[in-house]
């Protein structure tokens, strides 16, 4: 019981603490903050696209590829919006055009795909329009009320 | 054409890799033996702890290992491609990680920027590589028969289509094979009556649309009726043709496959694969091409079209024949809004594909039907 006591008080959270406050797209490390939203983003395009052939059986990695298609990524970049207004009132434009530089990002790595593989579908403009509907709508209505 | 292209660019990524693999390996040795003078050179401290700094070193060398591993045969070495993926992205995400925190010499950002570029070149190298079969079908080639018995001159044609796009497809494909000599019975698979209304379109359930797309990315299967093919029947080509729910097969289509008393019916016949779709079909065509390869089929032909129009317009437009039930509704839209059917060059593709289909190159030599009862 001591060492899970021990464990447990020794855990550290601070990784994730500082992940969460690049979530808010701090003016002093917007920087980091960008890179790691544009990671994020490239990184699920093309697992979407590398799983697309693969594991046909696999429920998991079919729930994956939707979510990847264009829900994970526009509701991240609705919470960022809603998050990074709530901790630094008055961005909201600014950071409008970070996410929206970010969507630019997301095409061109689906679209990078095409020149690797003959054949590739590529960025899914269609699904990513309707996320933006999720995305911006958020972003413009905290622009607009802070 | 095609050919030469892929080509080049797998060696483009081959030297790409062999770089990697020269750097880490080779550079790693290096740092271990002169860390000293070159931390000292870019103004960076000395490392405070040895061991952690030479794990490090040592695991690097080992992903260059990897990567040259990759180098000598990338077709063999898919699973390594991904454990170097993982490696290199979690290298960079760490160095990132512990530069923004203030706690890294700027000089081990530049592994970080090596890392993380290479982490999407293995990723691009991994798409390239994947499901080569699935490439050359989607070249266009009719692949020889694997069906060694004298050609009955009879496909089936199986299908399922709930506003009519795969069914109009799936006639052009018949009127090819048609053309060319070939006699032709087609069966729309029928939903089991209990879940009969809810696969209709209009639809006429409530929430129909959200169930069916719920059901579609979980992979819920649906019951359809019996087949009933006999596994010596004498068709010598099978065409599936399947529509796009959620970037994967229709659910009545993979039941096909879902039910054991179908397999037989495929295992060593010829089987050719059509996809209709809004505009993804790489999974779905991938899920059918798979279904087919595990009950013992063999996939001859392929062939995915998408509806006609341009992006962002052609995805709203569908959900607007979703929602309306029709075309050209609402009908102030009607100007913007993309046809739900395929195009007509589309459909002669189909057409051309049936005939070629009807004179794939027969197998090489006769003998008894591989898996046959």
């Amino acid at each position: 019981m001591t060492y899970l006591h021990q464990l447990v008080d020794g855990m550290t959270t601070r990784p994730f603490v500082r992940l969460i406050h690049l979530l808010e797209l701090p003016p002093g490390r917007l920087w980091a903050s960008v890179s790691l939203l544009g990671a994020v983003i490239v990184l699920c395009e093309l697992t979407r696209i590398a799983l697309a052939t693969v594991a046909t059986r696999s429920r998991i990695v079919h729930v994956i590829v939707c979510l990847f298609t264009f829900a994970f990524q526009s509701l991240l970049l609705a919470f960022v919006l809603a998050f990074a207004d709530r901790h630094h009132p008055g961005r909201g434009w600014l950071n409008l055009g970070i996410v929206a530089a970010l969507y630019v990002l997301w095409y061109l790595t689906g679209e990078l795909t095409r020149v690797v593989r003959s054949h590739s579908e590529g960025a899914d403009l269609g699904f990513m329009a309707v996320g933006a509907l999720i995305t911006f709508p958020v972003g413009i209505v905290y622009a607009l009320i802070t | 054409m095609c050919e030469t292209r892929d080509s080049k660019i797998r060696q483009g990524f081959r030297t790409l890799v062999l770089l990697t693999a020269l750097a880490n390996a080779g550079g790693n040795v290096a740092i271990l033996l002169f860390y000293r003078p070159i931390l000292g050179w870019v103004g960076a401290p000395l490392p405070i702890d040895i061991f952690s700094f030479t794990f490090v070193c040592g695991f690097s060398f080992t992903v260059g290992i990897l990567a040259f591993i990759i180098y000598r045969a990338p077709e063999a070495n898919l699973g390594l491609i991904v454990a170097v993926i993982l490696g290199k992205a979690i290298y960079a995400a760490f160095t990132f990680y512990f530069y923004y925190a203030g706690e890294l010499h700027w000089f081990y950002r530049v592994f970080g920027v090596w890392d993380s570029c290479y982490a999407v070149i293995f990723f691009l190298f991994l798409i390239h590589l994947q499901s080569p079969d699935l490439t050359i079908l989607n070249r266009g080639e009719i692949l020889q028969s694997g069906d060694p018995t004298p050609r009955s001159k009879k496909a089936l044609v199986l299908y399922f289509s709930m506003s009519g796009n795969g069914a109009r497809a799936i006639l052009r494909v018949m009127t090819g094979l048609v053309a060319e000599g070939y006699t032709v019975t087609e069966r729309l698979v029928q939903v089991d009556p209990r879940e009969q209304r809810l696969f209709r379109f209009p639809f006429e359930q409530r929430f129909a649309f959200l169930r069916i797309m719920i059901r579609a990315i979980l992979r819920i299967p649906v019951a359809i009726q019996p087949l009933a093919l006999a596994a010596d029947h004498d068709y010598d080509l099978i065409v599936v043709e399947s529509q796009t729910w959620f970037v994967g097969v229709s659910a009545p289509v993979e039941a096909i496959f879902q039910d054991p008393a179908n397999h037989a019916a495929f295992a060593g016949r010829d089987v050719a694969i059509v996809n209709v779709c809004r505009g993804l079909w790489r999974r779905p065509q991938a899920m059918l091409a798979r279904w087919i390869q595990a009950v013992g089929g063999r996939v001859v032909g392929a062939r995915a079209f998408g509806n006609p129009g341009r992006e962002p317009i052609r995805t709203f437009s569908l959900f607007f024949f979703l929602g309306a039930g029709g075309t050209g509704r609402p009908a102030f839209l009607r100007r913007l809004l993309t046809p739900q059917l395929l195009a007509e060059d589309a459909l002669a593709e189909l057409e051309r594909f049936g005939r070629a289909l009807a004179r794939r190159p027969a197998a090489a030599m006769p003998h008894a039907r591989a898996g046959a009862a």
